[in-house]
C-alpha cells in the first residue's frame, strides 16, 4: 500500500517537474519516451515490490551468451567462482 | 547534447582517477586473493599493466575522432544501421552497470551498517543524488569531483600510513606460488573492474577542452588509480591474510576496521567507508551518465536531461532485480562478466580503431 502510495506521489511530482518544459519546448520525442520510461518504471515497479512479480533479470541473458566462454575461461585461468 | 557544459583537461583526469578506482578498491582484493591467493598483489599488478595497454587503446581511438562521442563514434565507422546497433548494445552496458553498481552500494550498506534499513531506500537514495548530478551535467561532475579529490586523497593516505605498522610479511610467502595462468585470470578480473569499463568515458570525451593535455596524463593518471587499488590490495593480504582477504566480501572495509594506534585512533572504519563513497559515486554516475545519453544520441533527441528521473526509477528497480542473492553475484561476476566486458570494452573498440584505420586509409571513404 504504502510503496503503491510512495510511487504515485513521485510520478507525479516527476511530471509536475519535467512536463511544463517539455510542452513549452514543443520536445515531442522526449515527452514520448519520457513517459514511456516513467510508467515502464513505476509499473515494473509496482509488479515487482507490491505484487511480486518475477522481472526477466538483464543478467541472466548476458549469462546466456558469455555464459559458455566464462566457464571455460575461469577453469582454464584458475578462478573458483 | 551541446549544452552539457565543458570540462578541463585537469577535471577530466580527476574523474578519471576516480573512475578508475570506483568499486574496485572495494571488491577486487577478495576475487583476486580467490584467484591467486597471496600472489593478489601479483595479479593486481600484472592488471595495472594490461589497464595500461587498454587505456593507450582508448587514448588512440580518442585521438582519432576527437570530437565525435561513442555513439557518433560508432556511426561514423559502422555505418548508421550497423553503429546504431552497437550503440544499443553498448547503451544496455551502461545500464546494467550502473545497476549493479547501485546493487553493491545497497548490498555494502545493508551488511555491514544499516543492517535493517531496507535495501531499496538505500538505493533510493543513492540514486537520488546520482540523478542529480547528472542531470546538471558533466560539468558539475567533474567540479564537484575536484573539490572532493582532496579529501579522497588524505583519506587513502590515513588509511596506508596507519595500517602500514600492522603489515606482516610471512603473509605474502611463499612468493609466486600461483600459477602464471591463475595471475593472468586475476589480473584480467581486475583489468575488467578497474580498466575496461573506461570505455564509458567515450561519452564524456566530446565535452574535455584542452584535448591534448588530457591524452596526454591519461595513461599516467589511469596507472595511478590502479596503484592506489594494488595499494589496497597488498595490504589486505599483508594485514588480514589471503584467506581472511578471500572470504571476506569487502576485505577493504574489513582493512579499515583494523586501524588502531595506541588503542586511540580506532574504529575509524565508516569515516574511512567515505573512500569508496566517493569513488563509487563517480562510478555510478559515469555509467548512468553513459546511459543517459547514450540513449539520447542513439535516439537523436536534443537533451537527455528530462528523461533522468524514470530512468533513475527504472535504475533503483533493476538494482533490485539483476542480483537475486550474493551466491548469485559472485558466480557471475567471476565467470559471465570477464568475457562480456573484454568483448564491450576491449574487442569492440579495437574492431572500431581498425575499421577507422582501414576507412580513412582507403581514398574515397564515405565521410
Amino acid at each position: 500500500m504504502w510503496t503503491f502510495l510512495g510511487i504515485a506521489v513521485l510520478a507525479g511530482a516527476i511530471t509536475a517537474g519535467e512536463m511544463p518544459s517539455l510542452r513549452k519546448r514543443r520536445a515531442v520525442k522526449e515527452l514520448i519516451l519520457f513517459i514511456l520510461l516513467l510508467v515502464a518504471g513505476c509499473g515494473l515497479y509496482i509488479a515487482r515490490q507490491v505484487y511480486h512479480a518475477t522481472i526477466p533479470n538483464p543478467l541472466d541473458g548476458i549469462a546466456a551468451i558469455f555464459g559458455p566462454l566464462g566457464e571455460w575461461m575461469s577453469n582454464s585461468l584458475g578462478g573458483k567462482g | 547534447m551541446g549544452n552539457d557544459g565543458k570540462i578541463s583537461a585537469r577535471q577530466f583526469l580527476v574523474l578519471l582517477f576516480l573512475y578508475t578506482i570506483g568499486t574496485t578498491i572495494l571488491v577486487i582484493p577478495s576475487g583476486l586473493a580467490t584467484v591467486a591467493r597471496q600472489d593478489a598483489w601479483i595479479g593486481a599488478l600484472a592488471g595495472v599493466l594490461i589497464g595500461l595497454g587498454v587505456a593507450a587503446l582508448y587514448r588512440t581511438l580518442w585521438g582519432k575522432y576527437p570530437n565525435l562521442s561513442f555513439a557518433g563514434i560508432c556511426e561514423r565507422v559502422l555505418g548508421k544501421v550497423v553503429g546504431k546497433a552497437v550503440t544499443l548494445a553498448f547503451v544496455f552496458y551502461a545500464f546494467i552497470g550502473s545497476t549493479t553498481v547501485l546493487y553493491y552500494v545497497g548490498n555494502f550498506f545493508t551488511t555491514q551498517i544499516m543492517p535493517e534499513t531496507p535495501i531499496q531506500f538505500i538505493n533510493g537514495l543513492f540514486a537520488v543524488i546520482v540523478v542529480m548530478g547528472v542531470r546538471m551535467g558533466a560539468e558539475a561532475l567533474a567540479r564537484s569531483a575536484e573539490i572532493i579529490l582532496p579529501w579522497f586523497i588524505g583519506l587513502f593516505f590515513v588509511l596506508i600510513l596507519s595500517l602500514s605498522p600492522d603489515l606482516k610479511i610471512e603473509q605474502f610467502q611463499p612468493v609466486m606460488e600461483a600459477r602464471p595462468n591463475e595471475i593472468i585470470g586475476a589480473a584480467l578480473s581486475f583489468a575488467g573492474t578497474a580498466s575496461l569499463p573506461l570505455v564509458f568515458l567515450f561519452m564524456l570525451f566530446p565535452r574535455v577542452q584542452m584535448a591534448d593535455q588530457a591524452r596526454k596524463g591519461m595513461l599516467i593518471v589511469h596507472v595511478a588509480g590502479g596503484l592506489c587499488v594494488f595499494l589496497v590490495t597488498l595490504f589486505s593480504i599483508g594485514v588480514l591474510g589471503a584467506d581472511v582477504t578471500s572470504r571476506n566480501m569487502f576485505p577493504s572495509y574489513e582493512l579499515a576496521k583494523k586501524i588502531n594506534i595506541g588503542n586511540f585512533f580506532q574504529r575509524i572504519e565508516v569515516i574511512m567507508a567515505g573512500l569508496w563513497f566517493v569513488s563509487t559515486y563517480y562510478k555510478t554516475s559515469l555509467y548512468f551518465y553513459g546511459f543517459a545519453t547514450g540513449v539520447a544520441e542513439m535516439l537523436n533527441l536534443k537533451d537527455y536531461k528530462s528523461l533522468t528521473w524514470p530512468m533513475g526509477i527504472l535504475m533503483v528497480l533493476y538494482s533490485l532485480v539483476v542480483y537475486p542473492n550474493v551466491v548469485y553475484m559472485q558466480h557471475w561476476d567471476a565467470t559471465v562478466y570477464i568475457p562480456y566486458i573484454l568483448v564491450m570494452g576491449a574487442v569492440v573498440p579495437l574492431l572500431l580503431l581498425t575499421a577507422g584505420i582501414i576507412r580513412s586509409g582507403l581514398p574515397d571513404g564515405r565521410e
